[in-house]
C-alpha cells in the first residue's frame, strides 16, 4: 500500500508544481466569491437571493471539478508515457496495477480537498448571503390585484421607508412593459388600503423565516397516496371494448388506450370542481411522536392551475388538515393563490396521525368571487402536491450534496485514468467527454430504443444486437439525474443518507472499480515502451 | 565457483508491427547472450542495432515476440527481481518539477526504505555524484549531464546487485565519463554485476570484460574483450625519446631477425580525456565558483560490496551452472598470434652473446604501457646493450 500512497503523493505533488491545480482554484475561488457580485438583482427576495446563489454555485463546481478530474486523470498517465518517466518508474518494484490505483488515488486526493475548500467557501458564502448583510433591502413588488398591476421598485435602507416609496398602479394587465400610460405613481403608504394586502416586501422579517423554513433545511417528501389506476383504467377499457366504444383503430393500440384512460384518472383525482372538495392521503411522514407538537411546523407545497383561466390568475382556496379523529385538525387561514407558481401552506404536526399519515381537504372556493361562475383546480402531477417536513440540518445537506458530487468527481477520475491506459491524452479527454455524454443522455437513449424495438427504429435491423449492448452500456454509464443532489438541495430537500450510500455503492464501488480494474489489466499487458531502433 | 547467469536470453526476438498487425521493424532477431555475477558486460552496436530494445525488454518494458529471458532466474516483469536492479535509461527521464532530493526519495520510497535509510543514501549519493550543493534545484533548471549525475544516482539508491546502464555517459563532460568509469570499475570491484549499452567504444573498451557486438539485431560477435582486441601479430614498445641512431639499429635488428622493414616510429600523445581532466582538476583545486558539477565524492559507503557467491545464492532459480562460454569470434575478425615470438627473439639476441645475465635483463621484457606514460626503462637497456654488444664484437 505504501507504494501506491507514493505514486498517489506524488501525482498531487505533480498536480501542485504543474500550477493545473492553481488554475483551478482561481476559478473555483471565483465562481464560489464571485458569483453572488454577478448575480446581484434588483428586486430579488434574500430567498431567492440564497437559493440562486447555492444552485449557480454548486452546479459550476460540479463541472469544473469534473473537468479537473478529467484533465489529471488523462495527463498523468498519459504525461509519464509521453516523456518516458514510466521507463524509470517501471524498472523499479512496483507493480502496474499500484501504479495505476495510485494515480487515481493522487487525482482524488485533490479532487477531496479542492470539494472541501470549495464546500466551506460556499457554505460560508451562503451564511453570508442569508444573514441580509450583503442583500439590500430592495423592494420589487410585482403583483396582480383584481383588474391590475402594482408595481413597485425601490431601493430601501429599511423597512420603515417602505411607505416613502413610491409604486406604479398600472390597469393596464401587462403593467409597465407594455409601454402605456395607464399607470400612475402612487406612493406605497397613499395606496388605497384593499391593496395593500397584494403589497409583498421581500425584505420582511417572514422572508428569513421562509428561508430558514425553505431552503437552508433538509426536508423530506410525502408523496399523495394515489389509488390503484392501472386497474380501474384496464377494468374501463375491458368495459368500453364490451360496449362497442372502441373503434378499429383504438383496438389495435390498446395500451395507448388505457395509458390515455389511466392520465384521465390520474387528472380527474387531482382535479377539483369550484364550490366542491377533495380529500387527500399522504403517508410515511417520518416525525417521531416526541416532536409531533403544535409548534413544529410541516408544509404542504402544491402548484395548480385554474382551467380555463389564465396561467397568474389567483383562485380562493380552502385547506383543512388533519381529522378529529387520531389526529388535530387544522384549518389554514383563507386566501387567494396565484395559479401555476408554488405555494406552501403550513400547518402544525398534531395533524399527523401516529401512523404516518396525513389527511387534507381542499375546497376550491372560487365560485365565491362576484360574477365568475368559479374554474375547476386541478393540481400538477409529480411535484404538484406534496407535504414537506423538516428531517435535517443544512448543513448536513450540504455536506451530503457534497459526497454525491464526489462520488461523481471519483467516478470520473477513475473513467479518466482507465482512458490513459491504453490511448494518448487528447483521445483519452474525448472518451471521457463521451461518457459525460452518455451519462445525460440515457433517457433520449431508451426512448429511441423503444422506438427501435417496433421496427422502425434507426438500428434497423441490428436493432436485436444493439438494444442489449446499448443498455449494458447504460446501466454500465450511470445517468447523471441520478446523482445530481444539486436541485433537491437547492430545493430545500433532504438529500437523504440512503441515497448518498446507494450511489457510493454504485458509483464508487461497483463502476469505478470495474473501470480501475480495467485499466489496470489493460496497463498489466500494455509494452510502455515504443519503437526505438 | 557456481556461476550462473543473471542475466540469460535464449532466442530473443522483438518485431515491432503496424496498426495491421504486419511486421514492421524486426528490432531484435534470435538474440543468445547471458551475463554473469561480477563482470561488466558491454553490450554495442550502431544507432539501431536492438541494444535498447533488448534492455527494455530485460525490464519489462517491451515484451518480446519470441524467445525468453530470465532475471535472477525470473521474468523481467517479476516486481521482486526489480527490486534488486539499478537501471539508467538512456535518457534521464526525470519530473522536470521534482528537485534532486525529492526525485531521489521518490525513488527511494518505491523500494520500500525506511525514511533513515533514504535520508542517508540521498545524501551520500548527492555528494558522489557532485551535486549536493544543487540539491533543492528543480531538475528542469539541471543541465542535460547534471540531470544524468541524479540519474545515475537514482539507478543506485537501492545498491542494486544489477546495474543496467544505458549509454551512461550521453551528455556527461569529460570529467563525468570519467567519473562513471571510474565508478563502473569500482561497482565491479566490489562484486556488482554490470550491463553497460554503448556505442562509445573507448568507454567500453576501458571497463568492460566481455561484450557482445549487435548489427541489425542480431550477434556479429561477442567474448572476452582482450581475446577480441589482442592483435597478437603487431608488437608495440614504448621507451622514452630514443635518438635516430638507436631506432636505426632497432630497425636493423628487427630487419636481420624477423625479415621485416614494416616498423613505425612515433612519438605517442597524451590521451585528451586525462589532460582535460586534470586542468578541470586544477581548477577545483583552486576553488573557483561554478553553479554546475562540483568535484564528486568517493564510492557511496553504502553501495556494499557483493560477491559472486552472495548473488548466486541469492538466485532462485536452480539449474546446473552455465561454464562462461567460448568467446565467438565473427568471420571477418583476423586471426590472432605472431607477437610474443618477436619479443622473444629480441631477448633471445640479447641472451645469446653473453653468459652472465645481469639483473635488469631479469626484468620483464615487455610491461603493459601505462597511461602516464611511464615505461620499464630494464627493457630499453635490454635491447640497446644487446645492440651494443654486437656492435663491440
Amino acid at each position: 500500500m505504501s507504494k501506491v500512497w507514493t505514486i498517489a503523493v506524488h501525482t498531487v505533488r505533480e498536480a501542485v508544481r504543474m500550477k493545473l491545480v492553481l488554475a483551478f482554484a482561481v476559478l473555483i475561488v471565483v465562481l464560489a466569491l464571485g458569483l453572488p457580485l454577478m448575480q446581484r438583482q434588483p428586486g430579488a427576495s434574500i430567498t431567492m437571493t440564497v437559493q440562486a446563489y447555492l444552485s449557480w454555485a454548486l452546479w459550476p463546481l460540479g463541472f469544473v471539478l469534473s473537468a479537473l478530474a478529467m484533465f489529471m486523470g488523462c495527463l498523468s498517465i498519459s504525461n509519464d508515457l509521453y516523456y518516458r518517466q514510466i521507463h524509470l518508474l517501471v524498472a523499479k518494484p512496483i507493480s502496474r496495477w499500484q501504479y495505476v490505483v495510485g494515480k487515481w488515488l493522487g487525482v482524488v486526493l485533490v479532487l477531496t480537498v479542492m470539494l472541501i475548500a470549495a464546500g466551506v467557501m460556499i457554505y460560508g458564502m451562503g451564511r453570508f448571503l442569508a444573514s441580509g448583510a450583503y442583500h439590500t433591502t430592495w423592494v420589487s413588488v410585482r403583483e396582480m390585484y383584481d383588474g391590475g398591476f402594482l408595481l413597485a421598485d425601490a431601493d430601501l435602507s429599511s423597512l420603515e421607508e417602505k411607505k416613502e416609496s413610491t409604486a406604479l398602479i398600472c390597469n393596464d394587465r401587462l403593467g409597465p412593459r407594455s409601454g402605456s400610460d395607464s399607470c400612475q405613481s402612487a406612493k406605497l403608504s397613499e395606496l388605497p388600503e384593499h391593496l395593500d394586502s397584494y403589497v409583498h416586501v421581500y425584505d420582511h422579517p417572514e422572508d428569513y423565516t421562509k428561508l430558514r423554513n425553505e431552503i437552508l433545511t433538509a426536508r423530506a417528501t410525502s408523496s399523495l397516496v394515489m389509488p390503484n389506476f392501472v386497474a380501474q383504467a384496464n377494468a374501463m377499457f375491458d368495459q368500453k371494448k364490451d360496449q362497442g366504444l372502441l373503434s378499429e383503430r383504438e383496438l389495435q393500440t390498446p395500451d395507448k388506450i388505457k395509458q390515455e384512460i389511466f392520465a384521465l384518472l390520474q387528472g380527474s383525482f387531482r382535479s377539483i370542481p369550484p364550490a366542491n372538495y377533495a380529500e387527500y392521503t399522504f403517508d410515511k411522514i417520518m416525525i417521531p411522536p416526541d416532536e409531533r407538537k403544535p409548534d413544529r411546523v410541516l408544509q404542504l407545497r402544491f402548484k395548480a392551475k385554474g382551467m380555463g383561466y389564465a396561467s397568474d390568475e389567483a383562485l380562493q382556496m380552502g385547506w383543512v388538515f388533519g381529522n378529529s379523529v387520531n389526529a388535530e385538525e387544522y384549518v389554514a387561514p383563507l386566501r387567494k393563490y396565484v395559479m401555476e407558481r408554488y405555494h406552501v401552506v403550513r400547518f402544525p404536526a398534531t395533524c399527523v396521525a401516529p401512523d404516518g399519515t396525513l389527511n387534507v381537504r381542499v375546497y376550491n372556493l372560487d365560485y365565491l368571487r362576484q360574477g365568475h361562475k368559479g374554474a375547476t383546480i386541478a393540481f400538477d402531477a409529480g411535484e404538484g402536491l406534496e407535504v414537506l417536513y423538516v428531517i435535517g440540518t443544512f448543513e448536513g445537506n450540504l455536506v451530503r450534496t457534497m459526497f454525491l458530487i464526489w462520488c461523481r468527481l471519483v467516478l470520473i477520475a477513475g473513467v479518466a485514468v482507465f482512458a490513459a491506459t491504453f490511448v494518448s491524452f487528447p483521445v483519452a479527454c474525448l472518451l471521457v467527454f463521451l461518457f459525460f455524454i452518455l451519462s445525460s443522455s440515457g433517457d433520449f437513449v431508451s426512448s429511441a430504443l423503444e422506438f427501435g424495438v417496433k421496427g422502425k427504429g434507426p438500428l434497423g435491423p441490428v436493432q436485436f444486437v444493439a438494444e442489449p449492448l446499448l443498455k449494458a452500456v447504460f446501466w454500465i454509464i450511470p445517468q447523471s439525474k441520478t446523482y445530481n443532489g444539486v436541485p433537491t438541495f437547492v430545493d430545500g430537500r433532504n438529500v437523504s443518507l440512503n441515497w448518498d450510500m446507494m450511489i457510493f455503492g454504485k458509483l464508487v464501488m461497483l463502476v469505478t472499480t470495474m473501470f480501475l480494474m480495467g485499466g489496470c489489466l489493460i496497463f498489466q499487458k500494455r509494452q510502455v515502451a515504443e519503437l526505438s531502433v | 565457483m557456481d556461476r550462473r547467469p543473471i542475466v540469460k536470453t535464449i532466442g530473443l526476438t522483438k518485431v515491432f508491427k503496424d496498426f495491421w498487425m504486419r511486421d514492421r521493424v524486426v528490432a531484435v532477431a534470435d538474440l543468445n547472450f547471458e551475463v554473469y555475477p561480477g563482470e561488466v558486460f558491454g553490450l554495442l552496436g550502431p544507432n539501431g542495432s536492438g541494444k535498447s530494445t533488448t534492455i527494455k525488454m530485460l525490464l519489462g518494458l517491451l515484451y518480446p515476440t519470441r524467445g525468453r529471458i530470465s532475471v535472477f532466474g525470473r521474468p523481467p516483469t517479476d516486481v521482486a527481481v526489480k527490486s534488486r536492479i539499478g537501471y539508467l535509461p538512456e535518457e534521464s527521464y526525470l519530473y522536470r518539477f521534482l528537485n534532486a532530493k525529492e526525485t531521489l526519495n521518490l525513488y527511494g520510497r518505491l523500494f520500500e526504505q525506511s525514511g533513515a535509510v533514504r535520508g542517508s543514501r540521498i545524501s551520500k549519493l548527492l555528494e558522489m555524484v557532485g551535486l549536493q550543493h544543487q540539491a533543492r534545484r528543480r531538475m528542469g533548471e539541471y543541465s542535460k549531464g547534471m540531470a544524468r549525475r541524479i540519474g545515475l544516482a537514482q539507478a543506485l539508491i537501492n545498491d542494486p546487485d544489477f546495474l543496467i546502464l544505458d549509454e551512461p555517459t550521453t551528455g556527461m563532460d569529460p570529467i563525468g565519463t570519467a567519473q562513471i568509469k571510474e565508478l563502473i570499475r569500482e561497482l565491479a570491484k566490489r562484486g556488482k554485476t554490470i550491463l553497460l549499452s554503448s556505442h562509445l567504444l573507448s568507454d567500453v573498451q576501458d571497463v568492460c570484460d566481455r561484450v557482445t557486438i549487435l548489427y541489425g539485431g542480431q550477434v556479429r560477435a561477442s567474448g572476452a574483450l582482450d581475446d577480441l582486441l589482442s592483435q597478437k601479430q603487431v608488437t608495440q614498445i614504448v621507451t622514452p625519446r630514443l635518438s635516430s641512431p638507436t631506432i636505426d639499429e632497432i630497425r636493423e635488428v628487427i630487419r636481420r631477425r624477423e625479415n621485416s622493414d614494416d616498423m613505425e616510429v612515433s612519438h605517442p600523445t597524451e590521451r585528451l580525456e586525462h589532460y582535460f581532466v586534470r586542468i578541470v582538476e586544477e581548477a577545483q583545486a583552486a576553488s573557483i565558483a561554478t553553479s554546475g558539477v562540483q568535484a564528486g565524492g568517493a564510492l557511496a559507503d553504502f553501495l556494499s560490496e557483493s560477491s559472486g557467491e552472495q548473488v548466486i545464492e541469492s538466485l532462485i532459480e536452480a539449474g546446473k551452472p552455465s561454464p562462461i562460454p567460448e568467446p565467438v569470434v565473427a568471420s571477418n575478425v583476423p586471426a590472432t598470434g605472431g607477437g610474443r615470438e618477436v619479443l622473444d627473439d629480441l631477448l633471445e639476441d640479447r641472451r645469446s652473446p653473453s653468459d652472465s645475465m645481469d639483473s635488469k635483463s631479469q626484468a620483464p621484457a615487455v610491461r603493459e604501457v601505462s597511461s602516464s606514460g611511464e615505461v620499464d626503462r630494464s627493457v630499453i637497456d635490454s635491447l640497446l646493450g644487446g645492440a651494443e654488444e654486437k656492435r663491440g664484437e
